[in-house]
């Protein structure tokens, strides 16, 4: 058999450039490919901007509710300390039933589940916003799960306490408040030897360190979601 | 034929073929985009029936709590008026059928493949991404939250009125929505706790959670409607 030479040259060159065109069609879809998904990441990211802001308005509201029952108790304990028997009882039990540290913060986490199952995540070019994304949607978020199920079962024994022994009735204002309306007492009986008793002295700077605590890790929290909103800010606009 | 002739010859082809498979790959892109949206319309519309089915949980669940908070409301009267309008049977039925401790537990599982399969990143409407995160996550998160709280008081709080009245009941699984319905069978009626103060706060105790449960229980039940408006606008503009 003879062997056309210029034939294996001319199918040698167009096997060559059949190769190529394919090669450089793949790379083109390449890069398409990236250009897509790096525009899907960044309209996540745009999304986590949005819900990093429903949160923080959340963690302020939850903030100053528990702020607002540290202050209550530590209005207590300033009126028993004060041993002034002449001060208005049905007061100090309005701010006990309001001294509830128990209200939690909930991140709204579904875009950073949605950035880590897309793969998504990877694609984030800031190493610091990966790394502050971790820390609050993993470690911060177990971290208040954990400290949040103390408080709530710590309550129960608070309310338990007070309800009981002060014989509280309350009425309900369902429009008030931002989660769960509001308690407004109606009825009581003031037990003297419990208010001025060290149980319910002990109660009470139990519930100010719960509530104490909280507000350091709502403070931490808030601190990063707006590092993470600055972060996540530079990644959209930094093309 | 000259060389540059070739070179012609070579770049036509060359280009027809790196056009046809870009078009190709273009095409596919297109379908695969098309796929999506509507696997993404066909998960809206499972989310919109998920929602009816949720509501109608809710509202199973707000009626028990409703009906629990006007026994509790009931039985305090009761003990602030000292004339003991009920009788002791009756007191013993009502407490016996307080539900305190119903809890919703909503259908997340479509929300949550909308999430993993990043079809949620399609829905082209803002208002309802932001609604089904606050919905799914945060107040879902609440609800599980003070369900498990709500559950340790409930504990508590029959094992007072079981031991204290020394209640014994019949349970009948064919009737109720979710866990049967309870029959009183026999009881001690102990009047020195009915009418003292740790009965009565672990009654407005009670309240209180029912109270928190069914503002909270609206909420959810307010976003799930709103929810449901936007996804119906979603799959039909």
């Amino acid at each position: 058999m003879k062997i056309d030479f210029s034939k294996v040259q001319s199918y040698g060159i167009e096997g060559m450039v059949i190769l190529f065109s394919v090669i450089l069609s793949f790379y083109v879809e390449g890069q398409r490919d990236l250009a897509e998904k790096n525009d899907n990441k960044d309209k996540l990211i745009l999304d986590l901007i949005n819900s990093i802001d429903e949160d923080l308005e959340q963690i302020q509201n939850i903030n100053k509710t528990v702020s607002v029952a540290v202050q209550n108790i530590n209005d207590i304990q300033s009126d028993i300390n004060s041993d002034d028997f002449n001060s208005k009882k049905s007061e100090l039990i309005s701010k006990a039933i309001t001294a509830n540290v128990g209200t939690s913060f909930f991140p709204q986490k579904g875009i950073f589940n949605q950035l880590i199952s897309t793969g998504s995540f990877e694609l984030i070019d800031s190493q610091e916003l990966k790394s502050i994304l971790l820390r609050l949607f993993n470690h911060q978020n177990e971290r208040n799960i954990a400290i949040s199920t103390s408080i709530d079962f710590f309550n129960i024994e608070y309310q338990n306490n007070i309800y009981s022994k002060f014989r509280i009735d309350t009425e309900y204002n369902s429009l008030d408040g931002e989660y769960y309306g509001k308690q407004v007492l109606r009825n009581f009986q003031f037990d003297k030897e419990f208010y001025y008793s060290n149980e319910f002295y002990g109660l009470l700077s139990r519930a100010k360190q719960w509530g104490n605590m909280y507000i350091r890790l709502l403070n931490d929290i808030e601190e990063n979601y707006k590092q993470a909103r600055i972060y996540a800010e530079y990644e959209i606009s930094n093309k | 034929m000259s060389i540059i002739d070739n070179i012609k010859k070579y770049s036509v082809e060359s280009l027809v073929i790196l056009f046809s498979i870009i078009l190709s790959f273009y095409i596919e892109g297109r379908r695969d985009l098309a796929e999506k949206n509507s696997n993404k319309n066909k998960l809206i519309t499972d989310l919109i029936n998920t929602i009816d089915e949720d509501q109608k949980q809710l509202d199973y669940i707000k009626s028990e709590m409703n009906r629990s908070s006007k026994i509790i409301n009931e039985l305090q009267g009761d003990i602030l008026s000292r004339n003991k309008n009920l009788s002791e049977k009756e007191v013993i039925n009502r407490l016996t059928e307080i539900n305190i401790m119903y809890s919703y537990f909503a259908q997340e599982g479509i929300f949550n493949q909308l999430i993993s399969t990043g079809s949620f990143e399609l829905i082209e409407k803002s208002e309802l991404k932001l609604l089904l995160l606050k919905i799914y996550n945060h107040q879902n998160d609440r609800n599980t939250s003070i369900s498990v709280l709500i559950d340790n008081f409930a504990v508590d709080f029959f094992n007072q009125v079981y031991s204290k009245f020394r209640i014994n009941i019949d349970q009948n699984n064919l009737e109720g929505e979710i866990y049967g319905v309870k029959q009183l069978t026999n009881y001690n009626f102990n009047e020195e706790y009915y009418f003292s103060d740790e009965f009565f706060g672990l009654l407005t105790r009670a309240e209180i959670y029912v109270n928190n449960y069914s503002r909270l229980i609206s909420d959810i039940s307010n976003n799930l409607n709103q929810a449901k408006i936007y996804a119906e606008y979603e799959i039909n503009d």
